[in-house]
Formats: structure tokens, sequence, C-alpha cells
């Protein structure tokens, strides 16, 4: 857990392990800056409004409690009565397309498959009815049918109790199928946001280009892939002006002097390159 | 379904055990084969005793026939749970120990209430607050514990809080006294158990709260725990709950590992204290070359070894369901 | 075939001698390195010498020989008798030093002989495999459940307090967690490629086992060597206070056995010895764990 899309997941509700902070910027939710509440209030937060669903499931369930346990204990302030918990437990499971959840309430991961695990985590996530959920990687650690089923079960749940998704992956097909707009980030900064359609169909920042070209199609086989030179860099000391930069195909000398400032494509779709700075801010 | 898995599991561990308690008996019977001399001078020891007496014994343990003939009878004895007679108590050797158990089951309870309660506390504190003033103090009493030799450590429990402040009594499990009520009995025992029990706590401790916060650091970084606080349950129920109980379960394996080494620990610390259990039994027994006693004591501690350990991995597979439901 | 191929450098079979010793140099100044940054460990080595080299010179600093008889009884520690004089009215510090060479020497060899004996078993056990290993398995098992300090206290009690026939015990009771520890490691190394490239050029198992399996498995071994010599010590004491040690050896746990009537009127008879035995296992102790976090240091991160 040391790439920067997961800190950044965990970071949104607070959960960065010591001695790991936030440092800047704010996190808004439902019109509170989550950043600036104390930690009973983010309890609250976390009880209430939003939950989260990471990228492997089995690392992330408790090896000695049992699934029911496990959800119960987030509702157990929602339903103070035994009975009522443990049929809300049941619901969770059954919303979340387990067969025979009574059973599996009583089981411990070890005895569920991984896509089960990742079911049962969701079950946890979503049992409180949260207004957003923020998944991170939630089927890179899945077989390819069970990925496909788990995405389905996210998109049927947002609709089912009306809850906001936020999808953390690299997996651009993923991002296609499931989200209606993107934020493409770079060492740790949004360098492009747009409607889903529009950053594919039309990407403005050389980073979307390269990610975009790096996918395989299996139509054509010949296309060359996109590669970029050079690794991520060093976050503790990150480049000057424009991140991207050193890695940039397209880098002007005043690439590494300023950040870019924000430019619009078009209507909701925004860059943060200097190639589509307006002319008058980059002089 | 929990509870019958976790007594199949039981029965599994006691047949495993069967074979280790039948080769300690075995080995007890030929060490005194092997010994200088003649095996009847170890089963009467300094004991006086008619002539006739000892011929009678010499044909009933069958000392005249067969090795296989004597190893046969030997372990009849055994399994009927006679050790032999011990002429210097002049009782049966199995009623002496067993006389003798309370005392020294009042000590290992007490000192392991002791050291696994301040233990898993100071371990859990310590790793919570990872370089603080505790911490050090911890991680440094629990390297010198370790090296402390414990009959070492009572003489000088005794020397300062007996001896010198007069807190405690220094020796024995009960004053001389004749007229005391069952309360004041009660509270004479527990008031003679303080320095024998913190002793042995002490050298437990150590080990226990230093281990406590190895794991304790360990689990609190992995991932489950951070699935657990986004759920938006207390901080106390993660740590308590979530990570104490992981945290718990490598204690609980070298708990049930140590046992051997914590009943040699009761003995030297009974001896020091005068306490009358098995340990000071054993001292006793050396001084007074009452061979049967220490034979029946080697096999008596490989039994209660053997239990101990079946005792910790039914408390290990009652707290994790992967042992207990493979 | 690259080093990195054969996954520990230092060890390739075709590589000239002094290049393999360089790398054993490099290995050894590397962990020397580690070792001396542990201020702890290096204050237990300090510790641990001085007490060897007063064990060493016993003679010298106390010719009167630890059985000597040299004051009044129990007199209060001073000038001339530095730690005062026991319940016959021998000289503490003299006897002190005596003890603390016979732990040593007991503490020393008694797990030479362990390491001997387990080397050997863990080896072979692992090396082969299959029914051997099985049957050498069971044997560690049985030895390992056993109570081993009453069974020292019985063999030592019938076959007479002898410190040789201490040392063998001990040494006895303590190979089987050397095998163990030893086997495991044999177990994952002799699939390694730089065995199997050894055994591709005809090596034979003895040549394996020594010069290439060996140096590479016998790290937590001295960890547990050193650990145990530390449990050695204290068992020879334990013996020596239960009144089986060897009447002819001064011994630390004796000392305190005989101290024990005699702590109300004279409290230096138990402290000193004591205070030797602690510092002489506490130095060791402190010696392990450096020696732990140099060789082994991925298990330092976890604070074991």
């Amino acid at each position: 857990m040391s790439g920067g899309k997961s800190v950044t997941a965990l970071s949104l509700l607070r959960l960065v392990p010591m001695p790991g902070r936030i440092v800047a910027g704010s996190i808004t939710l439902n019109g509170r800056d989550v950043s600036r509440l104390s930690d009973d209030e983010m309890r609250g937060v976390r009880r209430n409004e939003a939950a989260m669903i990471f990228q492997d499931a089995s690392n992330f369930l408790n090896p000695i409690f049992s699934i029911g346990d496990q959800i119960a204990e987030g509702i157990a302030d929602r339903f103070p009565s035994k009975r009522e918990r443990r049929a809300a437990v049941i619901e969770a499971l059954h919303s979340v397309r387990i067969p025979d959840p009574e059973r599996v309430a009583t089981l411990y991961p070890f005895q569920l498959s991984g896509g089960m695990q990742q079911r049962a985590v969701i079950a946890a996530a979503t049992a409180r009815k949260p207004s957003l959920v923020i998944a991170d990687e939630p089927t890179t650690a899945l077989d390819a049918t069970v990925q496909f089923q788990i995405l389905r079960l996210l998109e049927e749940l947002q609709t089912e109790i009306g809850m906001s998704l936020i999808l953390i992956s690299h997996d651009l097909a993923v991002i296609a199928s499931v989200c209606s707009r993107v934020y493409v980030m770079y060492a740790a900064e949004i360098v492009e946001s747009g409607p889903t359609r529009d950053i594919y169909r039309n990407p403005a920042h050389p980073y979307t280009k390269a990610l975009l070209g790096s996918i395989l199609d299996p139509l054509e086989e010949r296309k060359p892939l996109t590669i970029l030179e050079g690794a991520m860099p060093d976050l503790s000391a990150p480049p000057q002006g424009c991140r991207f930069h050193p890695r940039c195909p397209a880098a002007m000398p005043i690439c590494s002097q300023a950040k870019p400032p924000p430019a619009t494509i078009s209507s909701g779709h925004q860059v943060n390159c200097w190639l589509h700075a307006e002319p008058a801010v980059a002089a | 379904m929990t509870a019958a898995s976790l007594y199949r599991y039981v029965l599994l561990r006691l047949v495993q055990l069967v074979p280790v308690v039948f080769l300690i008996i075995i080995l007890n019977f030929f060490l005194i084969r092997l010994a200088p001399g003649d095996p009847i001078a170890y089963i009467i020891g300094d004991a006086p005793i008619a002539d006739e007496l000892v011929a009678d014994l010499r044909s009933k343990l069958g000392l005249d026939g067969s090795i296989t003939q004597q190893l046969l009878i030997y372990l009849s004895n055994v399994a009927q749970g006679d050790f032999g007679f011990s002429y210097v108590s002049r009782a049966p050797v199995t009623e002496v120990i067993l006389s003798r158990l309370p005392a020294t089951l009042l000590l290992m309870i007490t000192q392991y209430v002791l050291a696994i309660a301040v233990g898993i506390v100071l371990g859990v504190l310590s790793a919570r607050h990872q370089g603080s003033a505790l911490d050090v103090t911890v991680t440094a009493v629990s390297v010198v514990g370790y090296a402390l030799p414990v009959f070492w450590l009572g003489q000088m429990l005794m020397l300062m809080f007996s001896m010198k402040l007069g807190l405690f009594p220094a020796q024995g499990m009960m004053s001389l006294r004749y007229s005391m009520t069952p309360v004041e009995k009660v509270f004479d025992i527990a008031h003679h158990l303080v320095l024998p029990a913190l002793t042995l706590a002490i050298f437990n401790l150590a080990l226990i709260a230093r281990l406590a916060r190895a794991n304790m650091l360990q689990v609190l970084r992995l991932e489950y725990i951070i699935f657990a606080r986004s759920k938006g349950i207390s901080e106390r129920a993660v740590v308590y709950r979530h990570a104490l109980r992981n945290a718990v379960l490598p204690v609980v394996t070298v708990i049930g590992l140590n046992i051997k080494t914590l009943i040699t620990g009761a003995v030297l610390t009974e001896t020091v204290f005068a306490w009358p259990g098995l340990g000071r039994l054993t001292f006793d027994a050396i001084n007074a070359r009452d061979y049967p006693v220490l034979m029946a004591m080697f096999v008596f501690v490989g039994i209660l070894v053997v239990i101990a350990n079946l005792i910790t991995d039914i408390i290990y597979a009652w707290l994790d369901p992967r042992i207990r439901l493979q | 075939m690259s080093e990195a191929d054969l996954d520990v450098p230092g060890t390739l079979p075709a590589t000239s001698a002094s290049s393999a010793a360089a790398a054993r140099r490099r290995r050894v100044m590397r962990n020397w390195h580690r070792f001396t940054m542990n201020r702890l460990a290096l204050f237990g080595l300090l510790l641990l010498a001085g007490m060897i080299i007063l064990a060493l010179f016993a003679p010298i600093i106390a010719p009167g020989g630890p059985f000597g008889i040299g004051g009044t009884r129990l007199a209060e520690p001073g000038a001339r008798h530095w730690f005062g004089t026991d319940h016959i009215g021998r000289d503490i510090f003299t006897g002190v030093l005596y003890g603390t060479r016979t732990s040593l020497m007991v503490g020393l060899l008694s797990v030479l002989m362990a390491l001997a004996i387990g080397i050997v078993v863990g080896a072979v056990a692992g090396y082969y495999g299959g029914r051997i290993d099985n049957l050498l398995m069971r044997v560690t098992e049985i030895f390992q459940v056993m109570p081993r300090f009453f069974l020292a206290l019985f063999v030592v009690a019938i076959f007479g307090a002898n410190i040789w026939g201490i040392v063998f015990v001990i040494g006895i009771l303590n190979w089987a967690e050397i095998a163990r520890l030893l086997r495991a490691e044999f177990l994952t190394l002799r699939e390694r490629p730089f065995v199997t490239a050894a055994r591709a050029y005809g090596a034979r198992d003895l040549d394996i086992i020594v010069m290439e399996i060996l140096p590479n498995a016998i790290s937590p071994v001295i960890v547990a060597g050193s650990l145990q010599v530390a449990s050695a010590i204290l068992l020879e004491a334990a013996l020596g206070f239960l009144g089986v040690g060897d009447p002819n050896e001064m011994s630390l746990g004796s000392m305190l056995n005989n101290a024990q009537q005699y702590i109300r009127q004279a409290w230096w008879t138990v402290t000193f010895p004591g205070l030797a035995l602690c510092l002489l296992t506490l130095g060791i102790a402190l010696v392990s764990d450096g020696l732990n976090d140099s060789l082994n240091p991925r298990l330092k991160e976890v604070g074991l």
C-alpha cells in the first residue's frame, strides 16, 4: 500500500496510518471540510456518509472475526437490537448477491473465495447506506470474470442505494465501463478532468495521451504501444513546474519553471498543461 | 458446529501427545537401570529398612527377572497411578505429589494471571506510544528480566521486601497460628503468596511484554486495521478488538512453549521461599535422596507440560478460527 | 552463469578461492559494522569481555583459590574482602571469580557439544530428507517436549554431580533446538541454484553440505547457540542452587544455595554472586540480540 493512488484514497477519509499526515489541501464532503473535523466527527463521517472498498479484500478482512461480525460492527449504532442487526447483516450480504447469506455470515474470511471476500467488503461498506463510496482498485486482485461481476454490482448499488462512487484505478477499461467523469492524476496532482467520453475521445494532456496509447487493442495487433521513458518522480521532492515535464514528449522551457494553469477544452473538460494555456497567461 | 470441531481438535491433539508421555516413562525406567549400583538402592534411598522388606520389594518389582519383565511391571504400576513408595515421607509417592500440587497450582495460576494481564497491557501501551519513556522502560526491563536468574530475583525481593522493609513474610505459605477464621486464613495465604508470585511474574512478564509489543506494532500496520477504522468504529474497538486479539496469538504460542521454563522457575522460586509445592518437594527429595519421588516428579512434570501444551493449543484454536476449522 | 543467478555471492564453485575469501571477508566486515552500530550489543560485548578476562586471570587475581578460608565468618565487604566473606570465612570476591569461570566453561563447552550434535543431525536430516529426516525429527521432537530441567536434575542426582557430567547433560538436552533450526535452513537452501550447480559439477555430498550450504545456513544457529550459552549458564546455576552442583568446582549457583540461610545476617553473600550471574547472562543476551540484528536484519524491523 505504497502507491500515490492508495494514499490519496486513504487520505480522503483520513485513514493514512502513522506517521503519515495531511499537510495541505481540503476535502469537502456534503458541504463540510473533512480535513478540519475532530477525530470523533471523522468517525461519524466514516460511519454515516462515506465508506471505502479496498484493493485486496483478503488483507482487509480481519482473519479471526466472522464475516457477519465484521459487517455488524459498522452498523451497531443504527441497530442496537441484536436481532435487527443480524437481519441488516443478512440484508447487506443479500444486496451484494452473496448466495446463502445466513451461512456466509457465520464464515471466516479464509473460508471464502477472493470474489466472495470482495463482496463481503462491499457489503460491510454499503451496509451503512453511505452517500459516497471510495473504491481503491476494487477488482485488480480478481479474475477477469469476477472483476466484471463486481463492477456490475457496484453500478447496480449506485442506483439501488443512491450512492456516489469514486473509483480509483489504473485500469482504463474498468474506468470506461463504470465512470461518468474521470480525473487523471500524475504524481499526486490532477492533470486533466472531464466527462469520460471526452477524455477517451479527445485527450488533451500528454500524460493522458500516453496512458491511452498504452492500451492493447485486440483488433489492431500491429499498432505500436506508447511507452513513457523514465520513472515516477520521488514525491518527497517533486520536479519544479509541471510535475510531468521530465518525461513529457512535448515539454517546453516554461514547463520546468511554473505550474501550468487550468485551461478549459470544452464544457466540463479541463486540463492543466502549458500546451493548452491561454496566450494571455502564457505571456 | 464450532463446539464440535473444537472437540475433535482436542481429541486429535490428545492422541498425538500420548507417545511423548509414554517415552518419558520408559526413559525414566531405563535411567534408573543405567545408574551405577543396584536399582533397589535408588528405590529405597537412605531409608533404614529391614532386609526381608527389601527382599519383598525386590520380588514385587520383579528385579530378579528379566529387564522386559521389570519394564512391564513398572508400566502397569504407572498406568494404575502407582509410582512406588517414598520411604523418606513414609507415604505412596502419588499421594505425596498430589498433596503438594495445590500449592504449586495456586502459585502458577496467580503469577500467570499477573504476568499475562500486566505484560499484555504494558506491551500494548508501549506499542501505541512507541519511543515514549514507558516504551523505553518496558523494552529495557524486558531485556534485563530475560537475563535474570529467577531464584536470585526471588532472593533479592526477599532481601528487600521481607528483610529490610518487613512488608511480606519470607518463608512458607501460612503463619504458624492455630486460631484463624477462614477469611483470615485466605488473607494470610495471599500475604505469603505475594513475593513468590511476584518473582515468577516478573520473570514471565518480561517475555510477554516484549512479545506483545512487537506483535502489536506489526498488527497495527496491517490492512484490516485500516478497514476496521474505515467503518467508523471507535479507536478503542480498533485497538482492543481487532488488533489485540490478533497480536495475542503468537503470545499464546510462546506461553505454551515456555511452560517448561516456568515450571523450572517455580521449582527454584518455591525453594527460595519455602513454598510447600512440587518444587520444594523436589528440592527436599534431592537432599533426602528420595529417588522414587524424583523419578515420579520427572514423569509428572512431563505429563503436566503435555497438559499445559494442550491447554494452550485449545486456547489458540479458540482464538483463531483458521486453526479450529481446518 | 552470472553471480546473481546463484544468488549467494562468494560461493560460486568456479570462482577462485581468493575472491571467495574476499567476499566472505567483506560480509564479515559488514556484519561487524552492523553489530557495532548497535550500542547495546557493544555494551554487552564489553561487559562479557571484561568478565571473561577476570575469569581467565582468576588464579592470578586471587591466588588463594576459591575454597581457601581467609578470614572471619560472614565478614562485611571492606578493603580486605571486597565482597565480604561467606559462612565459613571464604572470600566471596574470589568465589565469584572462580564461579564465573565455571559458569563460562559449562556454558561454552555444553553449547559446543550441542552445536556439534545439532549441526550434524540438522544437516543430515535437512539435506537428505525423506525417511532419515522423519526419523531424526521424531527424536528431536521428543527431546524438545521433555522437561529438560527435571531430566538434568534427575540424571545428576543419580549419576553423581561432576562438572563434566553436567556439561554432558546440558549439551545432550540442547542439541535438538539447533538441529531443528539448521534442518529448516537446509530444506530451503538445498533447492537453490548454487547447490544444484555444485551438484552438477559433481561435488560430493559432504563438500556441498560443508562448503556450500552450511556457511549460508549458519546465521540463525549462531544466534540460537549464543542464547543457549546463557540458558546453559542459568541451568548450571540452578542445579548448583538446588544443591547438585559439583562440590569440587566453585559455582555461582552453589554460592547462592549456601547464602540462602544467611540472607538475614549477610546480604552480601547473596547479592554479589547473583549479580555476577546476572551480568554474565545479560552480556550474553545483549550480544545475542546484536548478532540477531546484524545477521538477520529482516527481523529487526518488527522489533523482535
